[in-house]
């Protein structure tokens, strides 16, 4: 048997600088933060290996204008995927009894767990790390008034969640 | 920062407090790096494993997404209104796309009237199949199958009913039929393969949609993709190629309108230097012919004209160390367009920019083409490189997905 290298593994040498390591450093616990509420924190850490990888096999994440930015963007686009794979996300199976978290309602927990990937994406994005819409509607690379409908559509699902369970 | 303190919010920030009390560490940085070391493979030529061939058969949804597009095309405009298959059309799910310039953003096709690009017409891409674990020569920690952000329209056959995609990070292929299936091709099944990473399109469907052209080593091969049986082979001189090795450096296919030929690029290692020539291989009489060498640098992608006279080249100036660990396809490079007649030779630039994937018009009197400046622009010119339009800037998606994938489907 011949070992070889195939050209393909060969072209995925990289070049990485400091400043790339700087800037990762500067975003990664946001990055893992927004992948963990995405798709749960099993899955977290491959998808944020994932995307900087991405970028760094193309260009240096210091030459990126907005690093945080375009990672986000690559994230959520991750989470898409890994979404669709595993269709139910069990992001919150071990919180929705809402033992470990007194204020958290196991009904809100529960609502939170069965959001789409963008609707979860725009609620945390807004309501828990406190960008405006436009500055979300950037973030998830989609227009304003998508971001609006993900949050009107978000807080529906949460309102009938606790009606349900009034 | 804008912090909504109603009732809503505040049950979303309790929910995402609590998720977040499991948020796992990042990765540091050097273990991301740990994770793309050079893996040594065997070669594994001719295995003769077999296994089903994985298909996936996902209901195609013909989907407007009113939101997207404009996000996708920042100087576009509106989507059409609803669209799907049409009752009696053999085009099935892929009727919309008629005649449209089809790209691939995120996991969505999407056509582009090349008339009119202020419209376009979305169609979802089905979940990718499964990948086994013997189909993964897995590059990094992460799964092979790497979703549908990465694909790559290759190109269609004949008829407009099959699509050839591939998937750039994880080096798959995939056929997508009109009735919206998915189906992966098991190249490991003979050794080969196509797919990612050399940064070049590689349009190895055959025009009848069952056949592809494949590179093994120095081998090239027709193969049926229904059986993944080989029917047609024959490999270059290994005294013109010294060293060559494992996969990719025959790449970029391309067949000639009958399906008789296919062309590609086979690259020699001159004094530690890629040097790229552009051959033929007639499968019929299991020939290989080469073309007049041109001096190409670097060539990025091969088109055969509809009319079936020329090969549309898209190659520069610059010079690739063969076996380098950075590849600077990756950014943006200056690369020219030219024409080369398919039996003399004789070769003329039609454009200069920074092009990286181009498809003909059915009827041949137009090209599109992905130019590459620093942003990805889609372009249609007329097949001698005059009226030179820009149809859409594709920036502004999170991946860089589109660098090499363009096609134009083939009915009228």
């Amino acid at each position: 048997v011949v070992s070889v290298q195939p050209f393909w593994c060969l072209e995925r040498g990289l070049i990485v600088t400091a400043s790339d390591a700087q800037v990762y450093a500067e975003v990664k616990d946001d990055l893992i933060g927004y992948a963990t509420v995405l798709v749960g924190p099993d899955s977290a850490p491959d998808i944020v290996s994932t995307v900087v990888l991405r970028v760094l096999v193309r260009r240096r994440l210091a030459d990126l204008d907005d690093p945080r930015s375009y990672l986000f963007r690559g994230v959520l686009n991750e989470a898409r995927t890994v979404a669709r794979q595993h269709r139910r996300l069990a992001v919150l199976s071990d919180r929705e009894s809402g033992e470990d978290s007194p204020n958290l309602l196991p009904e809100v927990a529960v609502a939170v767990a069965g959001l789409p990937v963008q609707q979860r994406a725009a609620t945390f994005l807004v309501y828990w790390m406190g960008f405006t819409i436009e500055q979300t509607a950037v973030l998830m690379n989609v227009r304003v008034g998508t971001v609006k409908r993900y949050l009107s559509l978000a807080r529906e699902k949460l309102r009938e969640a606790l009606h349900a369970h009034a | 920062m804008h912090t909504p303190d109603d009732q809503d919010a505040r049950q979303f920030r309790q929910a995402y407090s609590a998720l977040l009390e499991d948020s796992p560490e990042a990765p540091e940085f050097e273990d991301l790096l740990f994770t793309v070391e050079v893996p040594t493979v065997e070669a594994g030529v001719g295995s003769g494993r077999r296994g089903p061939l994985v298909s996936a058969v996902a209901v195609v949804a013909v989907l407007v997404i009113v939101g997207l597009v404009p996000a996708l095309f920042p100087g576009g405009g509106q989507v059409t209104d609803e669209v799907g298959s049409v009752p009696g059309s053999n085009l099935g799910v892929f009727e919309p796309m008629r005649g449209q310039v089809v790209v691939v953003n995120g996991d969505e096709l999407v056509g582009i009237d090349p008339a009119d690009a202020s419209s376009a017409v979305i169609l979802d891409i089905p979940d990718l199949p499964s990948v086994p674990d013997e189909a993964c020569s897995s590059w990094s920690s992460g799964p092979c199958n790497d979703g549908a952000n990465s694909l790559m329209p290759i190109g269609w056959s004949s008829d407009g009913t099959v699509l050839a995609l591939d998937s750039e990070y994880a080096g798959m292929s995939y056929l997508m039929d009109e009735t919206g299936t998915l189906t992966r091709i098991p190249w490991e099944r003979i050794g080969g393969g196509s797919g990612c990473c050399a940064f070049a399109g590689s349009n190895w469907l055959a025009p009848d949609g069952v056949h592809a052209a494949v590179a093994k080593g120095l081998e090239v091969a027709v193969v049926d993709v229904r059986d993944m049986s080989i029917e047609s082979e024959a490999s270059l001189d290994p005294d013109e190629f010294p060293g060559v090795e494992g996969w990719g450096q025959i790449y970029s296919q391309t067949w000639s309108p009958d399906g008789t030929e296919f062309a590609f690029v086979a690259v020699r290692n001159e004094d530690g230097v890629r040097a790229p020539t552009i051959h033929v291989y007639d499968a019929s009489t299991k020939t290989l012919r080469q073309l007049p060498d041109r001096g190409f640098g670097h060539v990025r992608n091969l088109a055969w004209s509809p009319e079936g006279s020329h090969l549309l080249v898209i190659a520069g100036d610059l010079a690739l160390r063969y076996n380098e660990s950075y590849n600077p396809l990756a950014h943006s490079v200056a690369t020219s367009i030219h024409l080369v007649d398919i039996e003399s030779g004789a070769s003329r630039v039609i454009a200069d920019g920074h092009y990286v994937a181009a498809a003909w018009s059915p009827d041949g009197s137009q090209i599109a083409a992905v130019d590459y400046p620093g942003g990805h622009y889609l372009q249609v010119m007329d097949a001698d490189g005059t009226n030179q339009q820009r149809l859409t800037d594709m920036n502004g998606y999170g991946y860089d997905n589109l660098f090499t994938g363009v096609s134009w489907h083939p009915a009228p």
